[in-house]
């Protein structure tokens, strides 16, 4: 029964091609690095994979604590609770379900380094499976937090995950990092404490998410916007601006609930200011391999920012604002202000790369260009380019019932178009002018052109929005 | 004068016909239901008359403007079917950002208003994700009619709202001298909202006339749910 209820759960959210995609890629990246193993002595390789493997496990982590809760969908709650099925049962199902969720995040954040990293595969495939149970447990236990513990527990791992850049053995990460089994001790010490505990309190878990997260948080904001004697533009600017709106998904694959979270810039910031301080740290204490590490900055930044520009739109609701305000001024000025945020939230990382290149490291001044000049412009082309996938409205506090399918996931292999422009922008500097002219002239076309907003509001209403 | 005219428009979804040629005007003034079994196209017909989906080929006018253009919208206060609001925002953020995107110059007052009128003073800091269904659809209503519209063009504006609030609503809807096009499944809300009906099935217009002239069409005591399901079911039979 039980294996039954499992495929059941899994299908509902996965099609059975996009399964066998990402078993085909999974079979593709492990089978080279099983068959034919080999030791890569690039330090420049092994130093951007250091702090890449840090960076994006650093925001899987701060996203699996702050969105955590099993992803329970519309139809689960009204249709497959009812049914006479033990909780247990059902909520390990679910778990498994997010299990292989979080294994295929896994698989497309590191899928391509896995045979290059020197780690033997036995080592790899252990700790694979461990990383992906630990996040799925951590987001178990994220449910019975509020939001001020979530944010200092996401802090304190985030804090173990940055000793891995100095080699300090008290982290996860360095499991992905090291090639000996005992760098993997801590990351099974910190799984088994974590899986042990999120399986004791399976039981406790309540399906109803809306109703827990509405507890859990105020149902009141404490600080209230206000809009009067504005004038219509300077209201889109002072609401998506000053606030960024989050979703929990996609890039999750289906490994978190859906829900929309709003939090100030001047809060916000504070991440990048943090993490901006570090690297500015690190690259003056040891700017041997400066070029590596701020490649594997610019790749997790430009992950961050095409997750801000899904939410973009999802939400969005058109049947208010496009109401009010012709579709190309409001999508023009909705745009423009979303990459204004992104730019101010990467303010800090352009700084540090100011104070680098001031203090004569070269490389920095590459990076700072790409932050200025190609990552703003690249979330508006990369909200355009979500319209045209399956976007998703969130209307509902749960996750709809939606099964990821090979279209949606060819948007998010997009995202692996980062890695060619980071790394080519870096190394060509004709490749780099050539990025920001395209990047930037496609956006403007995006942001200028009436046809492209009247088109974008119309398939996005085509298929359901709102 | 036509507040709405609609002119062999057609609509496709994929492969799907949703509008097939239909055509039908409203005098200004006029108050409409428009009826249709499900699938028949009633909401792709409002979400065009609102500007938000374009048709295939057809002609469309509010009044005399074209629906996307800026004089359509300050004329138009269209609810869409199970609306929901900014979730991200309060009541009253949604009430400003609205009021403020739509220039509504006595915008304090008016979201006073609203607030009172529409029973959502103790929810107004709250989060619209918090909100009950029905209160959302009063929110919902209150911005559909915050910049004082002249056409109305609502989706099942009663939805989700207990029976004082549904009596509220259409008292302040028939308070108003308005232009109405309101979708709906139920012909009580019909009678009590609308003097006029549009019935359209598959895509295209069935019959257009008033309450009393859809009435004579029935025999004596027949209910006006009957005659208007015979109409539907023989458009069924004879295609």
């Amino acid at each position: 029964m039980i294996s039954k209820l499992i495929k059941f759960v899994i299908l509902t959210r996965f099609s059975k091609p996009y399964l066998a995609f990402l078993g085909g890629v999974a079979l593709l990246y492990t089978i080279p690095a099983v068959i034919a193993p080999h030791t890569n002595n690039d330090i420049g390789f092994l130093t951007f994979y250091k702090y890449y493997v840090t960076g994006t496990l650093t925001f899987l982590f701060i996203m699996s604590v702050l969105t955590g809760g099993l992803a329970v969908t519309e139809s689960d709650r009204q249709y497959l609770f009812t049914l006479p099925l033990k909780k247990r049962d059902l909520v390990l199902a679910l778990y498994v379900m997010q299990f292989i969720g979080f294994g295929i995040s896994i698989l497309f954040f590191y899928g391509w380094f896995l045979p290059y990293i020197n780690i033997p595969a036995y080592l790899l495939l252990i700790d694979t499976i461990l990383l992906s149970l630990f996040l799925t447990s951590l987001t178990i236990l994220a449910t019975f937090m509020d939001l001020k513990s979530r944010v200092i527990f996401s802090l304190i791992l985030s804090l173990l995950n940055l000793l891995a850049l100095l080699n300090i053995p008290i982290s996860p990460v360095i499991a992905f990092i090291g090639s000996q089994f005992y760098d993997s001790l801590f990351l099974i010490f910190i799984s088994l404490i974590t899986i042990t505990i999120s399986i004791s309190k399976l039981d406790k878990i309540e399906f109803e998410l809306t109703r827990t997260i509405i507890r859990a948080s105020s149902s009141i904001y404490s600080e209230s916007k206000s809009f009067v004697g504005l004038k219509p533009i300077q209201s889109v600017y002072k609401l998506n601006y000053n606030t960024l709106f989050f979703q929990g998904r996609i890039n999750l694959g289906g490994s978190t609930r859906y829900s929309t979270a709003r939090i100030r810039m001047s809060r916000m910031i504070i991440f990048p200011l943090i993490f901006s301080l570090i690297y500015l740290i690190v690259a003056i204490l040891n700017n041997k391999y400066m070029l590596s590490i701020q490649i594997a900055i610019n790749i997790v930044l430009a992950y961050i920012i095409f997750g801000l520009s899904f939410a973009t739109l999802s939400n969005e609701r058109l049947w208010l604002s496009i109401t009010s305000l012709p579709s190309y001024i409001y999508l023009k000025h909705l745009f423009i202000s979303k990459m204004l945020s992104i730019l101010t939230l990467i303010s800090p990382f352009i700084i540090a790369n100011f104070i680098l290149y001031l203090i004569g490291n070269t490389s920095a001044l590459i990076s700072l260009i790409i932050e200025i000049a190609i990552f703003p412009s690249m979330s508006i082309i990369y909200t355009y380019l979500y319209s045209h996938a399956s976007p998703i409205q969130v209307i509902e506090d749960i996750t709809p019932n939606i099964q990821f399918n090979l279209r949606q996931l060819f948007i998010v292999l997009l995202s692996y178009s980062v890695l060619g422009i980071v790394i080519g922008a870096f190394y060509y500097i004709p490749f780099l002018i050539l990025i920001i002219i395209l990047i930037n002239g496609f956006s403007l076309y995006i942001v200028l052109n009436k046809n492209i907003s009247m088109n974008l509001v119309n398939r996005l209403v085509e298929r359901g929005f709102v | 004068m036509n507040c709405i005219e609609i002119e062999n428009v057609s609509k496709k979804y994929g492969k799907v016909l949703a509008l097939n040629n239909i055509s039908f005007k409203i005098q200004c003034g006029d108050k409409y239901a428009l009826l249709g079994p499900n699938g028949a196209g009633k909401s792709t017909t409002l979400k065009i008359l609102a500007g938000l989906l374009k048709p295939d080929q057809g002609k469309v006018s509010i009044l005399v403007y074209p629906p996307d253009s800026i004089e359509a919208r300050k004329l138009i206060g269209y609810l869409p079917e199970d609306a929901s609001p900014y979730r991200v925002l309060s009541v009253r953020e949604n009430l400003e950002y609205i009021g403020a995107l739509r220039g509504v110059e006595d915008l304090h007052e008016r979201v006073e208003f609203l607030l009172d009128i529409f029973e959502l003073r103790e929810y107004e800091k709250a989060k619209v994700s918090s909100l009950s269904r029905g209160n959302r659809q009063k929110l919902a209503l209150a911005l559909a009619l915050i910049h004082h519209p002249k056409i109305i063009i609502f989706d099942e504006p009663l939805n989700y709202l207990d029976i004082p609030m549904q009596e509220k609503v259409i008292n302040i809807l028939n308070s108003l001298n308005l232009t109405a096009l309101i979708s709906t499944h139920i012909m009580s809300v019909a009678l009590r909202l609308t003097k006029r009906v549009i019935m359209i099935s598959r895509g295209r217009l069935l019959w257009q006339g008033s309450i009393e002239e859809l009435k004579k069409m029935g025999e004596e005591h027949e209910q006006i749910e009957s005659i208007v399901a015979r109409i539907m079911n023989n458009d069924f039979k004879t295609n």
